[in-house]
């Protein structure tokens, strides 16, 4: 059973159609690439996966439950943890204290949550910026502890949206490191993404949005190549 | 069915005198955002000012405006410059222009003492009588004056560049900045017409009410329904709310309970704020 | 907390204990209940807006309650039989736990719906509030007496200790303040302050991580009222009146902002300090100033958000931490610390 299965996913805001009919899978230990040019709707299929924008019309299944419409806070419960695009660090707070509060959502005792804290941190390779105020790293770092508390949160699905947006050549590098680091775990994943290089390394599919709808789906060497896909990023011109 | 008409007609005047109130706080929100609490003591310096005008100068408030309101929107000027636009957010202003409203409705208190102020106009009592309905004079001049200063209003923003680049700065101030107009200038500019209304509405109303240092807590409040009521940032939801508010006291207080007036608005207030925050016409947060 | 700050705790309480036999000045100790009852605004004020990040403007409704609640357990005859369970030896203190009962019971209803409210919607809202409340209070003759209020004519002891006088009432308001802040304390240690601190910083980040935001806001509202509860009722017994405009009054609420804020916003010795300040300067300036001395709350109120962000407590820590770090720094390396 997939572990993600998205079904004809529709999003109106009045006249405006972000979203249209759009349906995928994703499987267990998969990473799923989601790309399409700007304003293809990809963050607002993530919205309505994540619970914070609710549907016009279709059905999101998450394991063997359908989880359309619940509260963010509560499909976080179920196991599925998302990064926003322009990152939203709890500034005033440590970096440490970032993650801890991500982990107590899930374990109640203080003690075990800051083991566990320290563990993830750990895996993100931040031990040294644990004392930090999470209002004063670089960017790098804020889309790092973006993710290391998505992982905190001890998901079984990671939704990424534009995990390596903003950073320099090294740092994107690290992040794909990172990234690959996740995928050993057995984790699912669903990645938004521009840097292409990086994207057709991590995903094993991908699905490609543009103007709300699902255009093409594949394995990477066959998107690469697609027509439609060329398209709809370089424009009619460009084609052939 | 007399009383009724009458009731009405009164509930309209007052309420046209609300409107100005709350134009000049949804103007202010409209730009910049800020909720400012210290809008009521704007009224209050109008109408002190109208009262000294006339006390020491023997000059009619409705004449003594065209004084009393440059001054009033000399100090939002001044006032924005240096302290609200220093504000980082909404909540932040929200305590800064609280704070503000403390000082200057004490520095009122202390200057003039709390004593109420009475401006007694020659034709302060008299009344025009149409049919059935009797209107109080002063009030009438006022409502119209309230029409005329709407009128203005609406030409300006809509007929003016000056008026197009404030109603840009309200829609997008990032594209406002963009095709070169002065967003800052023009948001100093509007907190000061919002001050200048809130004076004009002290003005109009100081033959009719009596003055005294902390009268601005009423009418803000007023104010806050209203703007709340008609759409913050919509100045024909101002008016139009203005009205509604003005009917709506003058019904309550006639035929269901004088005492309970003032949490009809309240009450109607927290109702649209909670179900249908941008009002009936107004621009959503951005 | 350490060893010695648990000593430095200890040591202050244990000094408050003492103090009123050192200063038998009845004004004094007045000014020093006052101070405390202060202190318990500030807490109340701050868990909600200085670690949950909700702006209340009508903090007064709370107290308002509270203080209607108390009087009414002492002066309604049903009420009072229940003071008979105890042989009537609890009842001002059954008084002041009725009042806060009654204040929980309506904040968990309005929690429910003012949250769809944010930022400074939400300070609107809630002064809209407690101005419904006062005209509800005036007008409920009945229950209330209207605008004429009620006077306590009667306080009833607490066992053999009769309320009169300034002591009985130092040390109840200093048993209430001292719960208060550990109330506080306790609250912010625990997993329930970091999730409110989360709801602070980002509400949307803190639900995708998990936490029940609508909860905790209403949870933090609660225990928030609760506390202006308890001063409202302590009040009620120690001035021996309450009307509407007095107890439902804007610059009640006010007061609790400027404790908080001018204080120190998020910490718990910053409405310490406010409390301690606000007192002194209201005393000091209603000599001269009379009913205008809010006119210093505006403007210390003014000078704090636009200069000092972290209060007078933040911004007296920041200088001694800097001041620390120079030193230190300069005693190993003898230049600029890192």
């Amino acid at each position: 059973m997939p572990v993600l299965r998205v079904e004809n996913l529709t999003k109106k805001f009045g006249g405006l159609t972000a979203v249209s009919d759009v349906s995928f899978i994703v499987d267990d230990g998969e990473v799923l690439g989601l790309i399409g040019p700007n304003g293809a709707g990809k963050t607002t299929c993530f919205n309505m996966i994540a619970g914070s924008l609710p549907p016009t019309k279709g059905k999101v299944h998450f394991k063997d439950e359908t989880i359309t419409g619940l509260a963010p806070h509560k499909i976080c419960h179920k196991g599925i943890a998302r990064t926003f695009q322009i990152v939203k660090p709890l500034k005033k707070l440590s970096v440490f204290n970032n993650v801890l509060i991500a982990v107590l959502s899930k374990i109640k005792s203080l003690n075990e949550a800051e083991g566990k804290a320290r563990e993830v941190i750990a895996f993100s390779g931040m031990e040294n910026l644990a004392d930090k105020k999470a209002g004063e790293l670089s960017t790098g770092n804020l889309k790092r502890l973006e993710l290391t508390r998505a992982l905190a949160t001890n998901p079984s699905l990671l939704l990424l949206d534009e995990p390596m947006g903003g950073l320099n050549g090294q740092e994107v590098e690290q992040a794909i490191q990172l990234i690959k680091d996740i995928k050993e775990t057995g984790m699912t994943v669903v990645i938004i993404e521009h840097i292409m290089r990086a994207l057709m390394q991590v995903s094993d599919r991908i699905v490609v949005l543009a103007q709300g709808e699902k255009i093409a789906e594949g394995v990477p060497g066959d998107i690469a190549r697609n027509d439609a896909v060329i398209k709809a990023y370089l424009g009619e011109e460009y084609h052939a | 069915m007399d009383l009724f008409l009458q009731t009405l007609i009164s509930g309209i005047m007052t309420g046209g005198i609300y409107a100005i109130i709350a134009l000049g706080l949804t103007l202010i929100f409209g730009v910049m955002r800020i909720i400012n609490l210290a809008h009521g003591e704007f009224l209050m310096l109008g109408m002190y000012g109208s009262y000294f005008m006339f006390t020491f100068l023997g000059i009619d408030p409705f004449a003594s405006l065209f004084i009393t309101t440059p001054a009033v929107f000399l100090l939002g000027i001044i006032l924005y410059r240096y302290f609200v636009s220093k504000a980082t957010d909404g909540e932040n202003s929200l305590i800064l222009t609280a704070g503000i409203s403390l000082v200057i409705a004490n520095a009122a208190m202390l200057l003039w003492s709390p004593d109420y102020r009475h401006l007694k106009v020659s034709y302060g009592t008299e009344v025009l009588q149409l049919g059935s309905v009797s209107v109080s004079y002063p009030m009438l001049i006022s409502f119209i004056i309230t029409i005329a200063v709407t009128m203005a209003l609406y030409w300006f923003l809509n007929k003016t560049d000056l008026g197009l680049a404030v109603r840009a700065s309200a829609q997008q101030p990032e594209a406002a900045t963009v095709v070169g107009i002065n967003v800052k200038r023009i948001a100093m500019f509007t907190f000061g017409l919002g001050a200048a209304f809130a004076s004009i509405s002290g003005s109009l109303l100081s033959p009719v009410l009596y003055a005294y240092p902390t009268i601005g807590t009423l009418f803000v409040v007023k104010a806050f329904v209203i703007v709340v009521l008609g759409g913050m940032g919509s100045v024909e939801g101002a008016l139009i709310g203005g009205i509604i508010l003005g009917i709506t006291e003058s019904l309550g207080s006639v035929y269901i309970s004088t005492g309970m007036t003032d949490a009809f608005g309240l009450i109607l207030f927290l109702l649209v704020l909670l179900f249908k925050p941008s009002g009936l016409f107004g621009i959503t947060a951005r | 907390m350490t060893l010695n700050k648990k000593l430095a705790v200890m040591a202050a309480i244990l000094l408050l204990i003492v103090l009123p036999m050192l200063i038998t000045n009845n004004y004094f100790r007045h000014i020093i209940i006052i101070i405390f009852l202060s202190i318990i605004f500030g807490q109340s004020w701050n868990l909600l807006g200085g670690y949950t990040g909700q702006v209340s403007f009508g903090h007064a409704l709370f107290f308002a309650i509270g203080s209607y609640g108390t009087v009414l357990f002492i002066t309604n005859q049903s009420l009072n039989e229940l003071g008979g369970l105890f042989g009537h030896t609890l009842d001002p203190i059954l008084a002041l736990l009725f009042g806060a009962f009654c204040t929980i019971v309506i904040t968990f209803i309005l929690g429910l719906m003012i949250f769809r409210l944010r930022g400074p919607y939400l300070g609107l809202g809630t002064l809209a509030l407690a101005q419904i409340g006062m005209v509800i209070a005036m007008n409920w003759k009945s229950l209330t007496n209207g605008g004429e209020g009620i006077l306590l004519l009667d306080v009833p002891p607490i066992g053999p200790i009769e309320l009169l006088g300034k002591l009985p009432f130092y040390y109840l308001s200093m048993t209430l303040m001292l719960f208060s802040v550990f109330f506080v304390y306790h609250i912010i240690n625990s997993r329930m302050g970091y999730f409110l601190m989360a709801i602070r910083e980002d509400d949307d980040a803190s639900e995708a991580m998990g936490v029940p935001t609508r909860k905790y806001k209403i949870l933090a509202l609660i225990l928030s009222a609760f506390l202006a509860a308890l001063a409202g009722g302590f009040n009620a017994l120690y001035v021996g009146f309450i009307s509407p405009h007095d107890v439902f009054a804007l610059h009640i609420s006010i007061q609790m902002i400027f404790i908080t804020i001018v204080g120190g916003v998020g910490t718990i010795m910053g409405p310490i300090v406010g409390a301690v300040l606000l007192t002194i300067l209201s005393e000091v300036f209603q000599a001269y100033l009379g009913n205008a001395h809010l006119l210093v709350y505006g403007g210390l109120l003014v000078l704090v958000i636009l200069y000092m962000p972290e209060g007078v407590y933040g911004f007296i820590k920041q200088k001694w931490e800097r001041k620390r770090m120079v030193t230190a720094g300069a005693g190993i390396t003898g230049g600029e610390p890192d």
